[in-house]
């Protein structure tokens, strides 16, 4: 609290629950593969930001609220997968087979559906670096690897993903490898 | 240099995360690389269409009550850094800051002795104590005495909050209060094997003066477990033992006597067993000296075991006697000599560990498990029995929280309520009846610290009380569950199939089928019903835990209601047993109406049916049952109190020869809101608003029922009713007046004329059919509340026994009832 009026503390909570709420369920539920237990997540998130001292974790406030939500997400999934003897293997959520009755509405759809399909940690890397905009030193932080391995994961990624959506550099004419999904 | 497609420092450029170095590098580099320059746009490509594409996954929000929560512990976050003597978490060590004048540097509080940084204080400044609430004035008390600070607290400037002396703290985690007392407490070495008794005595003495649970770190709950275990029957885990540790020690010298403590009265032979032992001999040794330390006595019971003899043998279980009551069980060097005395004494010992798939200990048979692992040896039959019937009861929980999908989401459930500030410290006993989770309570609160702070002979009284009112409870949450059940399924087989219901206990609330990023409730949706024993606990609930949080206003005329905010039905009980039984079902219905609304959008959280004639017609025709003594169902539709009071006003218009007041069914169909059909009575009915509210739920009932039976029972317009319920579960707010578009659509009515015609068919079932209702005769009152023959109390079923009786009212598959519980 050093340095924040005590009225101040409640309203940046306030703020940041507003900027991150999204953003944190999406990222928390998509490693649970469960909406609803990504709200606990996030609220425990959230709970554990207001005992904290706000000048200690400002300056890192993205990297902090995305490592306690992945924390603590990666510990509801372990404890799910050894109570859920005999429920759908959680690894399904993340599928890359998409079920054959749902079309493919849009492009959305199909971009979404080759990020699915990358690796997990491609897949989080990626995701962390385009749909949360963090850097790759805070990815890092969050993964807890080095910015090397993230740009690596990051590298591997996109290109997986350029190969699925079809997007060639316009100087290479070959069709990509694997061709459309 | 890498071919394009193989750099990451490419991507790593076209994503701007190089240093303005590298940048320049890769810069030089592209304007004479095409390809190069290919990749880095083919990359920024990928990134515009993922960042385009996620959008696509919404931006979905917290539940209201979660965000509330939230907001609620950073007012309160704000509240505690504000207050005196409650440490930031995060506030780093430091020196100090010490004011001038005579203040002292440190100050303990009158009242639980913990101890603050004072020295930023005014004297005469008054601060709250973090740890008991204690308001304390700085400088008035005595000054902090003793005791090894490893860390204090700096206060902030200003001087708004203090520290609590003898803190750690640490990187990422900050001060945490602990009594000074216990800290030393546990801080003191334990004694190395060997220690002289008279030492590991005062020791002993010393530990019983600490009032706080001595033989173990765990949180209160344990101790609080423990004494929920004396109330239910199980004393036996805490009295013995601990207050055995309570009596002076007793000092064994030579042949069984006691005497007086001598240390020092000369070398004590070496106690070892020898081939030509004699009793005389051993007796002799044991005398040289008047104490003996662990490992002599040790050697003793071995020799006086060897020699075999019936008198032997006696000293042998006085000495291993000695060994129970004096040896320390945290020293591991002194387990085997324990462990060989409780076994000369008879004991059996008890040693169970708690399944790792169990995370949730606040069950009375784990707790009872756990008392029973701190005990360890037992010499009593009986309890070892009741703590190996316990441990049956944790092995098959846990077997089937492994194996039970939906047993084990509710037990979660149950758990994350045993947690919940607004619920936690009632008198409550819940009981599963998938999908249900229902708790039934009293106002009673039952608050661990303040009963732990209670002698214990009042204590345990009270908790038997308790205890015994959760019991009484047992038929009454088994008649609930099988209520709430008999709906559920009653709901499902009506509606279900047109309205493509799934059962919400499926994997992911039945809707695997979503997208990823939609799919929720992997294991199932419980609903939770929260059932007051009666109006005043109820009111209580609401007027006084509620009182801040804008939960308690509008209910003061309300018999229940079902909240869209948390998705639980809240009821009491009472005396009108058709009312109850009434009310019960028509809150679910809302529930189930809610539920599967959310199931059909995609787990999207607003509540989009509006306050038309749907809402509380459809709660009243299914909530319209009649219940046989053995609590069975059967769903009639006809709602007596609104018919009685249909009747009623039917025999007034006749008798005053006036007009009944009847809404027009276009009209009628039209209202999205109590405000529109009250505004309607008083200006086209010329009725009091009042009145016009109570007559549009009479016709609420009345069209819902007219739609699903008319004419008698047949259902002539059933068909079309589903399909309108399936467009209500899917409401679309963006169409106007949605509710009265899909009437109009569901019942083909096109034109001006089809209206009247349904209008007149339903008129002719309102004023005239209904009038001839035998009221009184439509159905059996339901049973007595505590009369159920054949009832069998589930917490009479052995969940370890496959042939205990099964318990009334428990379902069948995931269903059965764990029994009343806290």
């Amino acid at each position: 609290m050093r340095g924040h009026a005590p009225e101040d503390h409640a309203e940046w909570i306030c703020r940041v629950l507003e900027r991150f709420e999204a953003p944190l369920l999406l990222y928390a539920g998509r490693i649970l593969g469960d909406a609803h237990r990504a709200q606990d997540v996030v609220q425990e998130v959230f709970l554990s930001l207001c005992r904290e001292d706000r000048s200690q974790v400002e300056p890192r406030l993205a990297p902090w609220l995305y490592t306690v939500a992945r924390n603590r997400a990666l510990n509801e999934r372990r404890r799910d997968r050894r109570e859920a003897v005999g429920v759908e293997p959680q690894a399904a959520v993340a599928s890359s087979d998409p079920a054959p009755q749902v079309e493919m509405r849009d492009a959305a759809v199909h971009v979404l559906r080759a990020l699915d399909a990358l690796p997990e940690e491609q897949q989080e890397a990626v995701r962390l670096k385009f749909q949360h905009g963090l850097r790759y030193r805070d990815i890092a932080d969050v993964m807890r690897v080095t910015p090397g391995n993230v740009a690596v994961l990051v590298h591997r990624g996109v290109g997986a993903l350029r190969a699925r959506l079809g997007v060639a550099p316009r100087a290479h004419a070959p069709a990509p490898e694997g061709g459309t999904a | 240099v890498n071919a394009p497609d193989d750099d990451a420092r490419l991507t790593s450029y076209a994503l701007g995360e190089l240093s303005a170095e590298e940048a320049e590098a890769v810069e030089r580099r592209l304007e004479g690389d095409p390809a190069a320059r290919a990749v880095v746009e083919a990359v920024r490509a990928v990134a515009a269409a993922v960042a385009e594409a996620s959008a696509e996954e919404g931006t979905p929000r917290l539940d209201a009550a979660r965000r509330d929560e939230i907001r609620r512990a950073a007012a309160a976050a704000v509240a505690s850094r504000a207050a005196p003597g409650v440490p930031s978490r995060a506030s780093p060590p430091g020196p100090a800051k010490i004011a001038g004048g005579s203040m002292p540097k440190y100050q303990a509080c009158p009242k639980c002795a913990a101890q603050f940084d004072v020295s930023a204080f005014a004297p005469g400044q008054k601060f709250t104590c973090g740890a008991c609430g204690t308001v304390v004035t700085a400088g008035a008390g005595a000054p902090a005495v003793g005791g090894r600070v490893p860390g204090s607290v700096r206060v902030p400037a200003g001087g708004a909050a203090s520290g609590v002396r003898g803190a750690t703290s640490s990187v990422g985690q900050g001060p945490q209060y602990r009594p000074l007392e216990r800290h030393q407490s546990r801080e003191a070495a334990p004694p190395a094997a060997g220690t002289p008794r008279r030492e590991r005595r005062e020791r002993r003495a010393r530990e019983t003066d600490v009032d706080a649970p001595k033989k173990s770190n765990a949180p209160i709950l344990v101790g609080a477990a423990a004494l929920l275990l004396v109330a239910g029957g199980a004393a036996f885990f805490l009295l013995g033992k601990k207050d055995d540790a309570n009596d002076a020690p007793k000092v064994v010298g030579g042949g069984g006597g006691t005497t007086p403590g001598t240390p020092g009265m000369g070398q004590a032979p070496t106690p070892e067993a020898s081939s030509g032992d004699t009793l005389q001999a051993v007796e002799d040794d044991f005398k040289q000296k008047p104490e003996h330390t662990s490992k002599e006595l040790a050697s003793f019971l071995r020799r006086y075991k060897a020699l075999g003899s019936e008198k032997a043998m006696a000293r042998a279980r006085e000495v291993a006697d000695e060994i129970v009551k004096y040896a320390d069980p945290k020293d591991s060097t002194q387990q085997a000599v324990i462990s060989e005395a409780h076994l000369t004494l008879g004991h059996v010992e008890f040693k169970k560990e708690i399944p790792e798939v169990i995370s949730y200990y606040n069950e009375p048979f784990i707790r009872a498990v756990q008392e029973a692992n701190a005990q360890r040896w037992f010499g009593d039959k009986e309890q070892y029995e009741l703590a190996m019937r316990a441990w049956r009861k944790t092995e098959a929980h846990a077997k089937r929280l492994e194996e039970d999908r939906v047993y084990a989401l509710l037990t979660q459930e149950k758990a994350r309520i045993a947690r919940d500030d607004d619920f936690k410290n009632y008198n409550y006993a819940t009981h599963f009846a998938s999908p249900y989770l229902i708790f039934y309570s009293s106002e009673k609160e039952m608050s661990e610290f303040d009963l732990m702070k209670k002698p214990k002979v009042e204590r345990v009284k009270e908790l038997a009380e308790l205890e015994d009112e959760r019991r009484k409870w047992s038929m009454i949450l088994a008649e609930k569950g099988k209520i709430y059940t008999q709906l559920y399924q009653h709901f499902l087989k009506t509606y279900g199939e047109e309205c493509e219901l799934k059962d919400l206990m499926a994997p992911y609330g039945g809707r695997p089928d979503y997208p990823a990023s939609k799919r929720s409730f992997q294991d199932g949706v419980p609903l939770i019903i929260w059932i007051f024993s009666n109006r005043e606990a109820f009111d209580y609930h609401h007027k006084k835990q509620l009182k801040d949080k804008d939960q308690s206003t509008g209910l003061e005329n309300v018999a229940g209601y079902f909240s869209p905010r948390t998705g639980w039905v809240y009821l009491y009980d009472e005396a009108n047993r058709q009312f109850e039984v009434d009310k019960n079902v028509h809150e679910g219905t809302h529930q189930l109406e809610y539920w599967f609304q959310r199931q059909k959008r995609e787990w999207a959280t607003e509540f989009r049916v509006p306050q038309s004639f749907f809402g509380e017609g459809f709660a009243e025709y299914i909530g319209s049952v009649e219940m046989d003594p053995d609590r069975n169902l059967k769903f009639i539709g006809w709602n007596r109190s609104r018919l009685r009071n249909w009747q009623g006003i039917l025999k007034e218009a006749e008798t005053s020869k006036k007009k009944p007041p009847v809404y027009p069914l276009e009209e009628f169909v039209k209202f999205e809101g109590y405000h529109e059909a009250q505004a309607y009575a008083a200006s086209k009915l010329g009725v009091d608003p009042g009145y016009g509210l109570g007559v549009f739920y009479i016709q609420s009932w009345a069209l819902v029922y007219f739609l699903n039976q008319y004419p008698e029972g047949k259902g002539k317009y059933r068909v079309q009713f589903n399909r309108y319920l399936n467009d209500i579960l899917n409401y679309d707010e963006d169409v106007e007046r949605y509710g009265w578009e899909s009437f109009r659509k569901q019942f083909g009515l096109k034109t001006e004329a089809d209206w009247k015609a349904l209008d007149s068919e339903f008129k002719k079932f309102y004023l005239e059919d209904l009038k001839k209702v035998n009221v009184g005769g439509l159905a059996e009152k339901p049973p007595e509340r505590d009369v159920w023959p054949g009832f069998v109390d589930p917490e009479e079923a052995d969940p370890s026994n496959p042939e205990a009786p099964a318990a009334a009212g428990a379902p069948k598959e995931g269903d059965k009832p764990s029994g009343s519980d806290r």
